[in-house]
Parts: structure tokens; C-alpha cells; sequence
């Protein structure tokens, strides 16, 4: 009985292991083609890599996208909820404003190519008259990005200002806090590892992402995602390679940057439940 | 005065552009104001688009019924059990949304080829469960850690066998988190076009392979009815998947309806 | 008189360690065991036990004479009422008070029969059709009991099933539930954490601390005549003079003299009280450096030297009373 008992969640949990199984191995076996690109170790494809210039640029590029999106989905997402609980916890304001969700990504880029393209609606009234879908500093993909991610960004932040003690509040200002000391005491600690993590699953996924580039990014500069995907189906096989290479090491630098966040988070966490 | 300035915001970033789509869907081309079901009529008119959308409700009910049994069993267990190395799976199971698709994609493609998984919409079904799980997993999770035990606990009392603890009050009570998770999944799902691309090698048709040509076109009132299509099946799909909970012992006959 | 449930040495642990020690005891047919004692002592884990959710790390159950020790918690004939009412929040109430009765065999007439009875017992027949929701906590409350009872189990078992209701409401629920209980014959175990609660609804006493049962009794036995020092502070209505002796309250007088005869100790009134339509006064003794409230004429004042005294032969020991069982 007892030992059923300790079996139990883990028996619970097997499907979910198994799950797991299917993008570790992918992760190991694009790492194992990066080492082995012909049956022997050699970091030979790295030196290629890094020494491609189509590479490094591509890699800023995405990185400067990403950040850019991550940080003004967080920013503008952040400053709706809070600026506009009342309305989001009635149903109809809440579904309207997650109405973009239900849309495919391809499907939200096609709008911004539609709206920002040049001769699109809306670029016309805009002073300059330039389009920002297909341009070169990635606004187009920005723009498309902020329009799905925000409205995530409020899903996540939702729940943490509906079931959030507003005694806080009301406790800082009773100890004579400021508006900024309100937000900082009462409100950031319970926001921020949810902004964190909410940013960090933005983040990577803005990262790697290839659809809204490929529909709404420049030809030049690419993003890594679309490099590396004509990489993977390069007509000779050469590349491909490459192509992993290029993934692993993406997949490296999201690593790290999340585990330094989680660690953040976690310490966060602790002090807030500690702290209670 | 901030309620107005709430629908302004979501009427500018929200509600018109979708609307822009629907307008543009039911006009007549090269017009705003001609009433013309020509954009629709020609859709329903592309046979590959039929058969995509049928091959996509397949694929997303597949993917949507093995995640809420993944989930399910997952959040349970990480929401009612203490064990060892709770975090560390927990964390784990954020992993797949944080590694790049197309990473895990290339990786398991060549070992899709040789078991024979590459070109099936088994194999497609596989691959779609890496960006849908880990959200499932959460919002199980959570939903459980509302729910608590004792519920299932009292039932158990007064005589229900575990199925029966599932079926009479578990179920019914973790509805929200099971709609959620209909909703999410079915919409992601809708919406992979690379992986599916790869894995499905051009044989799995879904929508959204069909979508991907059809923008070079310049039929904009095909494509924005095509655009609003998407939208359409995840209701549709969550309409009905939401029938399905009146076939539980206890459907609730009134009160208040919770949507998310 | 038929013994319907009997404990033997029964032990449970926790990862953090014992919770209950080798616990014994057994109830008979029709009786209410009140099982009191302080929080965080294993009451409930006693009850969750007993109902077959936790299984004990050793020992044994037997129910009406048959071994339960290995039955899970569907299989055996016990209901439990929790300290919240649970009620299945997506069913009617009526559907609430039927549940248990799907998995008995028995007819659908039958069924909805006992439903009736049972919605009228509790005084509900017309929420039948109403949810959880619309009703009070007390209604809730009766609700769940008639939940449990509904399936006439053998044994009944009730974790703090009013303390979450205010007072008026928790001395009606208790009459209450007493009176329903000794009509359907029904055995229980009730747990509470409020001495007069316990004395009121059982007909027998369990003091449990710690793990363990300090003192089995009636009411009467355990009040009057407290096994150990532990199980005299809680109930309050004795003065533990130390860990081998004490005083009953009403042997204790408040006086202003000193009287040779008697035994006495020094204090000062700290202030007045009044329970129930009684004054108290509560005195500060100098020596054991402790309070004590006893009742007092008008005539005392706060801040008045006074002596607490008694007879010699009141005064009782614990040992004592060991001896006499
Ligand atoms: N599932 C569990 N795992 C570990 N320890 C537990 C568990 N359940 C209870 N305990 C511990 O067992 C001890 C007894 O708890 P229990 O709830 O039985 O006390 P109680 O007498 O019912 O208290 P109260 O009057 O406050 O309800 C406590 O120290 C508690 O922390
Ligand atoms: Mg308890």
C-alpha cells in the first residue's frame, strides 16, 4: 500500500515522460548530426558555422526581433491588464480581446502584409508612405508578433491581478506608499515571474519561429529560421549540417538565458511564499 | 471614461482588422461595399481545401485527445502528489516550448523516415504534441491544484470506485481546464505549418499547407475568407467537442456558464 | 453489547513522523464516541484512517465483527463527513443526497423513496432542485449529512462538522444531529476540538493528544475524575495544582481573610468576566504565578488581595485516580 502510493504519481506522470522522449531525442539527434556530419567527431561544422557571415548576421538579426517583440508584448500586455482588469474580468472584453488568438500566426503576418505592405491600407496614411512588412529592420515581424503575443502576455498576467491580495495595495498606501512604491511592493513581486516566464516562452519561440518571417520578413536580412530551413533542404545535402549546427546553438543560448531567468524566478518565488 | 478608452484601443488593434477580414471576405473583389459571396463561394469551391480541412479536423482531434490524456495525468499527479523531483519535472515540462521547433523537427525527421513515420499524419500527429503538451500539462496543473482532492475523496466515501470518482465529479468539475485545453490545442495545432511541412513531407495536406500558396495569389477576397475560415474550425471544433460533455451522468442543467 | 467497531495498536506514519501510537479502542452499536483533544493531535488523520483513505502503517480495524484493515474506502460500510460540506457543486441537491445510493442494489422506488425521507429529515424537500450554491452553510452542512446517512452506514464519522458555523447555529446542529443519530441507532465517531461539544453530542469521551488517547470515558468520568494533568488543563474546569494534583472549580471558593482550616493561596483580582450571564473574576496567584477564573459575589473588586481556598480533601490526584479504574 504504501509503496502504490509512491509509484502512483509516477505512474500518473509516464505518459508525459514518454512525451518528453520525442523533443529530447530530436534535440540529441540534431545534436549527434551536428558532431557527426560523417560518421566522426569533428567540430568542423561549428568553425563553418561561425565563420559563415550569412550566419551571424541572420543570428543578430532574429536576436534584435525577438528581444524587440518579447520586450513590447511584455511592456504593452503588462500595462493593458493592469490599466484594464475591470473590463477584462467581464467575459465579453476578455474574449474580445483574445480574439487574435484564435487566428494562426500566418494569418495575423497576412494582415500586417495586407495593412503595412507597400500600397497596403494602411501605409498610405502613414507619413513617409514606406511599407514595414518585407522591410529590412523587421518591423512587418514585429508588428505581427506583438499582435498575437500581447494578447497572451494578458492571458498569463490575467489570473495573477484577478486572484492577486489587493490588501497589498491598500496596505503600502496606508504606510504612506507612493504610486511607484505601490507598484514596486505590492504588485511586481507577484507580476514579475510570471512576466518572466511568460517572456522567456516569447522569446523563444519568436527566436525560432519561421512562418511569420517567411511571410512577412525582408529577403535580406533573413532570419535564422528561414537560413537554416533553406540550409536543411539545400539541394546537396551539404548543408544540412549546418542547418543543425545552427539549431543546437540557438537552442544553446535560449537555454542558458532561461535557466538564469528560472534560477531568478525561483529565488523570486521563494521569497514571495516565504515572505507570507 | 477607461472603459472607453478600452474598446477604442481593442477597436483599432482588435476588432477592425478582423473586421477588415470578414468585410473583405463577403464583398465582391476591388470592393468594400458590393455584398458578393464570390470570395466563400470560390473557396468552398477548391477541392483541396475541403479535404484539408477534413485531414486537419482529424490530425487536431488526434493531437487534442492525447493531449488531455497526457495532461490530465500530468497536472494530477504534479498538482496532488508530493515526490521527489516534483521542480525538476515540472520545469522539464516547460522544455519543449522553450527549444526551437525546427531543432527537435530536423532532429527526429530522419528517425520519422526510417520507422516509417515521415509523410503519415501519425507522424504529423506526433510532432504536433511538442509546441500543444507542456501548455496542456499547465493548465491541468492548475486546474487540479483548484479542484484539491477532497472532493474525489468524499465521493469515495459514500462509494464510488475510482472510474466513478472520474467520471461523476472529476470531469465535470476540471471543464473549464478540459475546454481550455480543446480550445489551445486545436488552434495550435490549426496553425503549424513548417513542422508539418517536414514531417508531413507534402503528403499530409492540412490547411494551413493549402494556405501557405494561396497568399502568391492576389485573390484577396478568397484569401481573407480563407484567413476567417480559421477562425471558424476552432469554434466549430470546440462547440461541439463542449456536446460532448453533456453524454457525462451530471450534466449540469443550469447555472452559471463558464467559457474559458 | 455488540462491539461495531473495534482499533487494535493501530500506528500511522508520515514522512515527518509518528502521527498516530498505537491507538485502541472500540465503540458499540448506537453509541457516539466523542473524540476531543487539541489541534494538530491526528483527530483527523484518526477519521481518514477509519475511512479507509489512509491506510494505518500497522495495526487493525475490524467493522461489525469483519476485518477492514485492507478494504479501500468505496468498499467499506463508513461514511465521512468532512468539516466543509463538499457538496458536488454540479449537482442538485437532491442528486447530492443520492449519490452513495447509485452504487447500492436496490430499487429505483426504493431509491427515490429514501431520497424523500432523508430531504425531509434535514428539512430541505423543497431545495431539491436548487445547487450547493444557493444554500447556507448550515443548510450545506445538513445536506452532507444526509448524504452520509442516506446509505445507513454502519458507522458514521464526522471531522468538526459545525465548526464552521456560527455559534446560535452550532448548538441547534448538535441537538440535532444528536437526536438523529440515537433515532436511526446510528454509531459514530465525532470529532471536535470544543470540550462542551464533545460531552454534549457523545455518550462517550476519547481524549486524544499527540497521537494517542489520553483518557477513554463517559463524559461525566472524564470531567470529573481526569486522568492525567494534560487531560485536566484541557478541559479547563479544574485547577492543576501540579503535574499530580488538582482541584474541580467548584471546590475552590474566593475569600478575603486568611482561615486556618484551609488550604489557600494568595492572589490578586485582575478583572471581571462574564460567561453566560455569570460575573467571573479573573485572579493572578502570586506564587504560582498564574491566572484563574472562578465565579465571585458582586461584592469583589477588582484589584482586591484576596485568598483562593478549599478543603484539604478536595484536593485529588491524578495518580488516584488511575488506581480507581
Ligand atoms: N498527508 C499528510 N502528510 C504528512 N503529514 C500529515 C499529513 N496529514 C496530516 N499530517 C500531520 O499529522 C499531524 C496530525 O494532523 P491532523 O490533521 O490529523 O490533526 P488534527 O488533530 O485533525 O488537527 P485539527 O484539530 O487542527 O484538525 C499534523 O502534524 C499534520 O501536519
Ligand atoms: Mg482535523
Amino acid at each position: 500500500m504504501k509503496l502504490s502510493a509512491r509509484i502512483k504519481p509516477w505512474l500518473l506522470l509516464t505518459p508525459a515522460l514518454l512525451f518528453l522522449l520525442l523533443p529530447l531525442y530530436g534535440l540529441w539527434s540534431a545534436f549527434r548530426l551536428s558532431v557527426y556530419p560523417d560518421g566522426k567527431l569533428t567540430g568542423q561544422v561549428y568553425v563553418r558555422l561561425f565563420s559563415h557571415s550569412d550566419f551571424l548576421l541572420s543570428f543578430l538579426y532574429s536576436l534584435w526581433v525577438a528581444a524587440a517583440s518579447t520586450f513590447l508584448s511584455l511592456l504593452i500586455g503588462w500595462f493593458f491588464t493592469r490599466a484594464f482588469v475591470p473590463m477584462l474580468e467581464r467575459t465579453g472584453g476578455r474574449l474580445t480581446v483574445w480574439l487574435p488568438m484564435v487566428f494562426p500566426h500566418f494569418v495575423w503576418a497576412y494582415l500586417v502584409l495586407l495593412l503595412f505592405q507597400e500600397g497596403g491600407l494602411v501605409s498610405g496614411l502613414l507619413p513617409g508612405n514606406r511599407a514595414y512588412a518585407n522591410d529590412p529592420e523587421g518591423i512587418g515581424i514585429i508588428l505581427t508578433y506583438m499582435g498575437k503575443e500581447i494578447p497572451f502576455v494578458i492571458l498569463m498576467l490575467l489570473p495573477v491581478y484577478l486572484t492577486r491580495n489587493r490588501l497589498y495595495d491598500d496596505l503600502t498606501e496606508t504606510l504612506g506608499g507612493s504610486w511607484f512604491s505601490k507598484i514596486r511592493d505590492a504588485e511586481l513581486p507577484f507580476v514579475t515571474p510570471v512576466l518572466i516566464e511568460t517572456g522567456i516562452i516569447i522569446f523563444a519561440f519568436t527566436f525560432g519561429a519561421y512562418e511569420v518571417p517567411a511571410l512577412v520578413g525582408a529577403t535580406f536580412p533573413e532570419m535564422l529560421s528561414i537560413l537554416t530551413f533553406d540550409w536543411f533542404y539545400s539541394g546537396d545535402w551539404s548543408e544540412r549540417p549546418l542547418a543543425f549546427a545552427a539549431m543546437v546553438f540557438l537552442t544553446t543560448v535560449i537555454g542558458v538565458i532561461s535557466l538564469l531567468l528560472f534560477h531568478f524566478i525561483n529565488k523570486m518565488r521563494r521569497n514571495i511564499t516565504e515572505g507570507l | 471614461m477607461k472603459k472607453i478608452l478600452f474598446w477604442i484601443i481593442v477597436m483599432l488593434f482588435i476588432i477592425s482588422p478582423v473586421g477588415i477580414l470578414i468585410l473583405q471576405s463577403f464583398t465582391s473583389p476591388g470592393s468594400w461595399t458590393e455584398f458578393s459571396l464570390y470570395g466563400w463561394r470560390g473557396l468552398f469551391e477548391t477541392a483541396r481545401l475541403l479535404e484539408a480541412t477534413g485531414t486537419s479536423l482529424i490530425i487536431g482531434f488526434f493531437v487534442t485527445v492525447i493531449n488531455i490524456a497526457v495532461g490530465m495525468s500530468a497536472g494530477k499527479a504534479l498538482a496532488l502528489y508530493t515526490f521527489q523531483g516534483k521542480t525538476a519535472v515540472d520545469t522539464l515540462f516547460v522544455m519543449p516550448l522553450l527549444v526551437p521547433i525546427l531543432a527537435i523537427t530536423f532532429g527526429v525527421h530522419i528517425a520519422m523516415i526510417r520507422i516509417g513515420l515521415a509523410d503519415t499524419a501519425l507522424g504529423v500527429i506526433l510532432i504536433h504534441l511538442v509546441p500543444t503538451a507542456p501548455y496542456s500539462i499547465r493548465i491541468f496543473r492548475n486546474g487540479y491544484v483548484s479542484l484539491g482532492r477532497r472532493m474525489q475523496e468524499q465521493a469515495e466515501t459514500l462509494g464510488a470506485s475510482a472510474g466513478r470518482t472520474f467520471f461523476d465529479i472529476e470531469l465535470p468539475l476540471l471543464k473549464p481546464s478540459v475546454q481550455s485545453v480543446i480550445f489551445l490545442t486545436f488552434v495550435i495545432s490549426l496553425s503549424q505549418y513548417v513542422i508539418t511541412s517536414i514531417i508531413g513531407g507534402g503528403t499530409v495536406v492540412t490547411l494551413a499547407m493549402v494556405y501557405f500558396p494561396f497568399l502568391d495569389s492576389a485573390d484577396t477576397t478568397l484569401i481573407a475568407a480563407f484567413s476567417i475560415w480559421f477562425a471558424v474550425l476552432p469554434l466549430l471544433f470546440y462547440i461541439t467537442a463542449g456536446a460532448a460533455f453533456r453524454l457525462l451522468p451530471y450534466p449540469r442543467k443550469s447555472g452559471r456558464r463558464e467559457l474559458f | 453489547m455488540n462491539k461495531m467497531i473495534e482499533i487494535r495498536d493501530a500506528t500511522k506514519y508520515f514522512d515527518a513522523g509518528e502521527v498516530l501510537k498505537d491507538v485502541s479502542f472500540s465503540v458499540n452499536e448506537g453509541e457516539i464516541f466523542s473524540v476531543v483533544g487539541p489541534s494538530g493531535g491526528g483527530k483527523t488523520t484518526l477519521l481518514r484512517c477509519l475511512a479507509g483513505l489512509e491506510t494505518f502503517s500497522a495495526g487493525e480495524i475490524s467493522i461489525d465483527g469483519d476485518d477492514m484493515t485492507h478494504k479501500k474506502a468505496n468498499e467499506r460500510p463508513v461514511s465521512l463527513v468532512f468539516q466543509e460540506p463538499l457538496l458536488f457543486p454540479h449537482m442538485t441537491i437532491r442528486e447530492n443526497v443520492g449519490y452513495g445510493l447509485k452504487f447500492l442494489d436496490i430499487s429505483k422506488k426504493e431509491k427515490r423513496k429514501r431520497i424523500d425521507d432523508f430531504l425531509n429529515i434535514v428539512g430541505l424537500p423543497e431545495y431539491e432542485n436548487r445547487y450547493p450554491r444557493e444554500l447556507s452553510g448550515g443548510q450545506k452542512q445538513r445536506v452532507a449529512l444526509a448524504r452520509g446517512l442516506i446509505l445507513s452506514p454502519k458507522l458514521l464519522l464526522l471531522d468538526e462538522p459545525f465548526s464552521s458555523l456560527d455559534r446560535k447555529l452550532r448548538e441547534e446542529m448538535r441537538r440535532w444531529v444528536r437526536r438523529l443519530l440515537k433515532e436511526k441507532n446510528i454509531t459514530a465517531v465525532f470529532v471536535t476540538h470544543d470540550q462542551d461539544e464533545a460531552m454534549q453530542v457523545g455518550d462517550v469521551i476519547g481524549v486524544f493528544r499527540e497521537g494517542t488517547f489520553e483518557q477513554i470515558g463517559s463524559p461525566e468520568k472524564v470531567y470529573e475524575s481526569p486522568q492525567t494533568s494534560e487531560v485536566a488543563r484541557f478541559f479547563g474546569d479544574a485547577w492543576v495544582i501540579d503535574e499530580t494534583r488538582f482541584i474541580p472549580k467548584r471546590n475552590l471558593s474566593i475569600e478575603r481573610i486568611e482561615i486556618e482550616e484551609k488550604v489557600q493561596w494568595r492572589g490578586i483580582i485582575e478583572g471581571a468576566r462574564f460567561v453566560k450571564g455569570y460575573r467571573f473574576m479573573e485572579i493572578f496567584l502570586d506564587d504560582e504565578k498564574e491566572h484563574i477564573m472562578l465565579p465571585a459575589p458582586d461584592d469583589f473588586h477588582t484589584g482586591e488581595n484576596v485568598y483562593v481556598s478549599t478543603d484539604a480533601s478536595n484536593i485529588r490526584t491524578f495518580q488516584q485516580n488511575r488506581e480507581e479504574r
